[in-house]
């Protein structure tokens, strides 16, 4: 009698570990939910856990994926296949989304599967189980026998279908966690990219000047994507031609124009208005690149163009570095947005100049030069700077516009222009100042300097010569210098002198230049 | 459970010798079924493993253990554990393993057996 009870007692004992040991298997689970590592690792982590509880040599899990309807084999141990693949009908899936159906089934009961079951059937497989939470369906656990081929008892089926439906949470878990993971990395990538463009388009954005704006917009894609090479180009429609606006990296190949017929790539771009790759020898169009466009545009480059309410402004063109390995999708996404952004500074810019600039000689209107004028004489007081004003006035235009006619009196205010404009530095202001007057406002310039300008100019014209219709015209005109703060100290009085310097010129025989007196040299005269 | 699982081996005439370090809860413990499987390719079928430095061993390290003992068992062959400790040796017990391998408490015992 104590015998069987100590027995008895000793099953019991058995069955408290037993239990104990599928308990430990089950926190095991919980626990590896909160491990970081890779998914399939966790998978693996999963069937070892489930194997080694039951003790069970062999097993493996499918997955099922909803999208596709295909099942397959995402993780092993010891079975034949390592690979599985097979697809579910509309009505198995249903079958076995079904709450009531039940979990856990021995291999040779399943009626779903056959033929991939068959195609196990040296595996010689004991249990299957099929994976679900909450009525949608996870995949399939498959098991093989125990040692020795022992079948699996009833209450090892249970364990089975206990545990089953914990990795089926865990997986769940898992999917979850990992698309969390994928939408977080996307969201970053988002993120960043629209930093990067919010700075690009920051800096333009407040660019009225052109040429800065585009040499802005250069270093700002230099800054979105790896390039080795690239230019910007300005359409000029009345030439149709393009301008060398900006660039980076080796120019000596590059011309400062462009003409439009004289390029297939320029052509492409200003008929298509859209963004092109070319890679020798993959790009279909064009066949062959000419030898002008290969100079100008390299082997393979990216081809954006800069538009503003459809209207072609000009176009970016950009060759990737060396080992860059090409431009990626999201880089040409990013400078194609960005392209948007320019279009639209570039159209302000274009706008900003056209509204303060004379449309015959390309010279700043006197509206513009009033307010420039004033902001040059604050600055030259603040720092204690010296600033010239040149005044200029063609010698006898009015007779020659008598005699000639108005075309030519154009024709020569253009050529008067084109000296001026070409002889002026950056921060230098070539102003039509009205009818055949002009204006030269030279920052950070006394009155030598100014003289020197002046005289230089002066030459110029003098030694130049304009024909129109046939005949030949000699051109002069006279001089004006004034310097603030020595021969006046505000803007109406600098003004003045440079007038009254002028006309002295035209009164003492034309072609020549005048300095304004100082204003302690006229003391002295009074 | 932040130690990582390592092991190693040698022959000794014509046993294997396996010694874990670390938990057997990890998958780095199919190291130990991929040694036993290039030494049964190679006819040594002998297998002793020495579980001292394994105080813990959960499904994951029972699993790998089965699939040792089915490729010894398919090549008949002979497998023993050592130094197992007293709630190993129970749960070791309970899933069977030790209808298939004997346990020792020393190395050298089982060493000493399997040459003899």
């Amino acid at each position: 009698m104590s015998e069987q009870m100590s027995d008895l007692e000793q099953k019991m004992q058995q069955q408290v570990l037993r239990y104990e040991y599928v308990l430990e298997a089950l926190s095991d689970i919980g626990d590896e939910l909160c491990r970081v590592s890779s998914f399939d690792a966790q998978l693996k982590s999963l069937l070892h856990l489930l194997l080694g509880t039951l003790g069970v040599r062999k097993g493996g899990i499918f997955l099922f994926e909803n999208y596709s309807k295909r099942v397959s084999l995402r993780c092993s141990w010891k079975l034949v296949h390592k690979t599985y693949d097979f697809e579910l009908n509309q009505e198995e899936v249903k079958t076995l989304e079904d709450e009531s159906a039940e979990i856990t089934y021995r291999v040779k009961d399943f009626t779903f599967l056959k033929s991939c079951l068959h195609d196990f059937v040296e595996d010689n497989l004991d249990c299957i189980s099929v994976l679900k939470v909450r009525e949608k369906l996870i995949g399939f656990l498959v098991v093989g026998h125990k040692l020795k081929e022992v079948p699996l008892t009833d209450k090892e089926m249970s364990f089975l279908k206990t545990l089953s439906r914990n990795i089926s949470v865990a997986i769940n878990n898992f999917l979850l966690l990992s698309e969390l993971r994928e939408a977080n990395v996307r969201l970053d990538e988002k993120i960043q990219e629209v930093s990067i463009l919010y700075q690009a388009s920051q800096m333009i954005s407040s660019e009225l000047q052109l040429q800065a704006l585009l040499d802005m917009a250069m270093s700002a894609i230099a800054e979105i994507t790896e390039i080795e090479r690239g230019s910007t180009w300005l359409y000029d429609e009345e030439h149709r031609s393009f301008n060398l606006m900006s660039h980076l990296g080796d120019a000596s190949e590059l011309p400062d124009t462009l003409a439009l017929e004289d390029s297939d790539i320029l052509q492409m771009s200003h008929d298509r208005k859209e963004s092109f790759e070319y890679e020798q020898g993959k790009s279909e169009q064009p066949a062959t690149l000419k030898r002008l466009d290969g100079k100008v545009f390299g082997a393979s480059f990216v081809v954006v163009p800069i538009l503003n309410q459809g209207e072609f402004l000009g176009l970016v063109h950009l060759c990737a570095a060396e080992g860059a390995n090409g431009f990626t999708n999201r880089d040409i996404r990013l400078i194609k947005v960005f392209a948007v952004q320019l279009g639209a500074a570039v159209k302000n810019a274009q706008l900003y100049e056209q509204a303060i600039t004379d449309g015959m000689t390309k010279l700043y209107l006197h509206r513009y030069f009033k307010q420039r004028l004033l902001d040059e004489i604050k600055r030259a007081a603040r720092f204690k700077r010296s600033l010239a004003l040149i005044m200029v006035d063609i010698d006898h235009f009015k007779s020659l516009n008598d005699n000639y006619g108005h075309q030519t009196g154009d024709d020569v205010l253009r050529h008067v222009a084109a000296i001026l404009r070409r002889a002026v530095r950056t921060h230098d202001l070539p102003v039509r100042y009205g009818g055949e007057e002009f204006a030269l406002v030279l920052p950070e310039t006394d009155m030598t300097g100014a003289v020197a300008v002046a005289e230089r100019v002066r030459r110029s014209i003098e030694n130049d010569y304009l024909e129109v219709t046939g005949v030949v015209h000699k051109i002069s005109a006279s001089f004006g210098v004034s310097v603030f703060p020595d021969c006046a100290d505000d803007m109406d009085s600098l003004i003045k002198a440079a007038d009254v310097a002028m006309y002295w010129s035209k009164e003492h025989g034309r072609n020549q230049v005048t300095a304004a007196p100082s204003r302690v040299s006229r003391e002295i005269d009074i | 459970m932040s130690e990582e699982f390592s092991l190693t081996h040698q022959v000794d005439d014509t046993v294997l010798i396996i010694r874990t370090n670390g938990y057997l809860n990890d998958l780095g413990a199919e190291q130990v079924d991929e040694i036993c499987s290039e030494h049964l390719e190679k006819s040594i079928n002998k297998i002793v493993i020495n579980l001292e430095q394994s105080p813990l061993i959960n499904s994951i390290g029972i699993s790998i253990l089965i699939g040792v003992i089915e490729a010894i068992e398919e090549s008949e062959g002979a497998l023993a554990f050592t130094n197992l400790t007293p709630t190993n040796r129970k749960t070791f017990e309970m899933m069977g393993l030790l209808q298939f391998a004997q346990p020792f408490d020393k190395e050298e015992e089982a060493v000493a057996k399997f040459k003899g």
